[in-house]
């Protein structure tokens, strides 16, 4: 029993890993501060659901469509989004982005109004359980492959020199609003595909799952790896899952309520101790660059 | 005649930055501009390469009119820079620093560099081999791997230099390269802003303070003040002209 419980964890863990290299990317290598990573989340997870409850009867085929599907409308939708939200930068590209988390909430809220099966704020039940640990695992190895050799190739070092220095980037050639577009397109369809494996991992969704506050635990979560360090997100990734459930197993009933103040805590000092987080902007293993 | 200019203006707000600007610039020429602070010599860089959109005038390089195009299309062009106070990548390596020069010219697509196809790592491999080149023909190869911020003044200069070569222009723009400079400094720049110049077929147009180094390098310096070109012709002519000394001296140094 504890097993599956902690497979389980695993699994969700990985998905989690997904989302937030997607940011990393975002975030950490192009220098996009981007508060509505959650809600791309969301709209993969909602979407891929959606397909595989109208068409269960296709079985895995229809699961793999509709991951397919998430993690292309998750990079078409994000590229319209940003074409004019790109425009602005630092804080207020934060603020935008912010914004459109808040209307995604919103339209999850009221979706049964148009969608019946996708339940507003009852939330959506009854989505069949395809994700299982091998799939997540396959697919958490195949998004970092991806993304380590996009990272060291031509992109990446566009998408780095721009977060580096936009003035310099443009002097170099580079195109820096269409990488940015790229980037934050990209980034996002990370978060479509994650959230299509969790909505078929826990076969129930609910518009809390994709708020404000879960784009603020991915942005945790690559600060506290390392902004443009791959290796920091996988690992602050596990630990951020592992430690808020551990907390639950490890801490007596009586002060369970307290893993929220105990856990904010250990972030507070972990970035008076380490402010550049786990690894800084380093990789680990084959993570690291070739040059 | 590599670079034309006509009638190029730019104003901030109330303060006409540059008016009425006129230049020609001949193929394989190495032309200088100076002018007292302010006089507006780094907008006029920063209208040819695109970082300002200007008011009216037009900008010619090499038959083609550049005026409104963006700045790393004037890259592609052939028209590189160094900026007047260093924009180097600080917190990256010396290799990569000159590394992202050549990305605008590879083209591999993102599948190849999705799956590092033989070709991808055919293209890589050129790219470092000549980035070496590079290295080793400003003497830096030895602190490939150091990071840019941690290079002592005088080679950060040189990378920001080597950089820009590296885009592979025809026309090069520096923006005062012996800022900051000791005198040993300034006379190794001269030498290798010469042997660039012959090196890699170049025309170069130079924004420098010391007089020693514009009178040294340039057949022919334009000088600027308050936006618009005040004189334009050889250095001795130019280090008598009345107009100069008045504004680089003050009115009443000029006719005495």
């Amino acid at each position: 029993m504890i097993n599956l419980y902690i497979l389980q964890i695993f699994s969700y863990a990985c998905c989690i890993t997904i989302s937030a290299l997607g940011l990393n990317l975002i975030y950490g290598y192009t220098g996009l501060f981007s508060l509505g990573h959650a809600s791309f989340m969301g709209i993969g997870a909602y979407l891929s659901a959606l397909l595989t409850k109208s068409f269960s009867h296709y079985g895995y085929l229809i699961y793999i469509g509709a991951i397919i599907f998430s993690i292309i409308f998750t990079f078409l939708i994000s590229y319209l989004i940003a074409i004019p939200i790109l425009k602005l930068k630092s804080d207020y590209l934060g603020i935008a982005t912010l914004g459109f988390g808040i209307i995604v909430k919103v339209l999850l809220d009221n979706s049964d109004k148009v969608f019946s099966q996708m339940g507003g704020p009852r939330g959506m039940l009854g989505i069949p359980n395809f994700t299982n640990l091998p799939i997540v695992l396959f697919s958490l190895i195949m998004v970092i492959l991806f993304m380590r050799n996009l990272i060291y190739s031509k992109l990446g070092r566009n998408l780095i020199a721009i977060r580096e220095d936009e003035n310099a980037a443009y002097a170099m050639g580079i195109n820096v609003y269409k990488q940015r577009l790229l980037a934050f397109a990209l980034g996002c369809s990370f978060a479509g595909f994650s959230g299509a494996l969790y909505a078929h991992l826990y076969c129930f969704l609910h518009p809390s799952n994709f708020d404000f506050f879960r784009s603020i635990d991915l942005m945790l979560i690559i600060v506290l790896g390392g902004l443009g360090s791959m290796s920091g997100t996988i690992i602050a990734s596990f630990l951020w899952v592992f430690i808020l459930e551990g907390l639950r197993v490890i801490l007596p009933q009586a002060i369970l309520d307290w893993r929220l103040v105990i856990y904010p805590l250990l972030l507070i000092l972990l970035m008076l101790l380490r402010p550049q987080g786990i690894f800084g902007n380093k990789e680990i293993l084959w993570l690291k660059k070739e040059y | 005649m590599i670079l034309k200019i006509e009638n190029l203006n730019k104003s901030f707000g109330g303060l006409k930055a540059v008016r009425n600007f006129n230049l020609l610039i001949n193929e394989g020429e190495l032309c200088g501009l100076i002018g007292p602070n302010g006089a507006g010599k780094t907008t006029v860089f920063n209208l040819i390469t695109g970082f300002y959109k200007p008011d009216s005038g037009k900008i010619i390089f090499k038959n083609r009119d550049i005026t409104n195009l963006l700045p790393h299309q004037i890259v592609h062009l052939g028209i590189s820079r160094t900026f007047q106070n260093l924009r180097l990548f600080n917190n990256l390596t010396v290799l990569e620093n000159l590394l992202f020069a050549f990305n605008y010219q590879i083209n591999y697509s993102i599948t190849e560099s999705l799956f590092h196809t033989r070709n991808f790592q055919k293209v890589e491999k050129e790219i470092k081999e000549k980035c070496y080149q590079f290295l080793k023909l400003f003497d830096l190869e030895k602190k490939a791997n150091i990071l840019a911020k941690n290079l002592p003044y005088g080679e950060m200069r040189k990378l920001e230099i080597a950089r820009a070569l590296a885009l592979n222009p025809k026309l090069l723009l520096l923006d005062e390269p012996s800022c900051g400079m000791t005198v040993g400094e300034t006379s190794l720049l001269m030498d290798l802003i010469k042997f660039i110049k012959e090196k890699f077929n170049l025309t170069i147009f130079i924004i420098e303070h010391q007089m020693r180094v514009i009178m040294n390098l340039c057949k022919r310096i334009v000088v600027m003040d308050f936006g618009e070109i005040i004189a334009e012709g050889t250095p001795e002519e130019i280090q008598n002209n009345p107009k100069v000394i008045a504004a680089y001296l003050g009115r009443e140094y000029a006719f005495h």
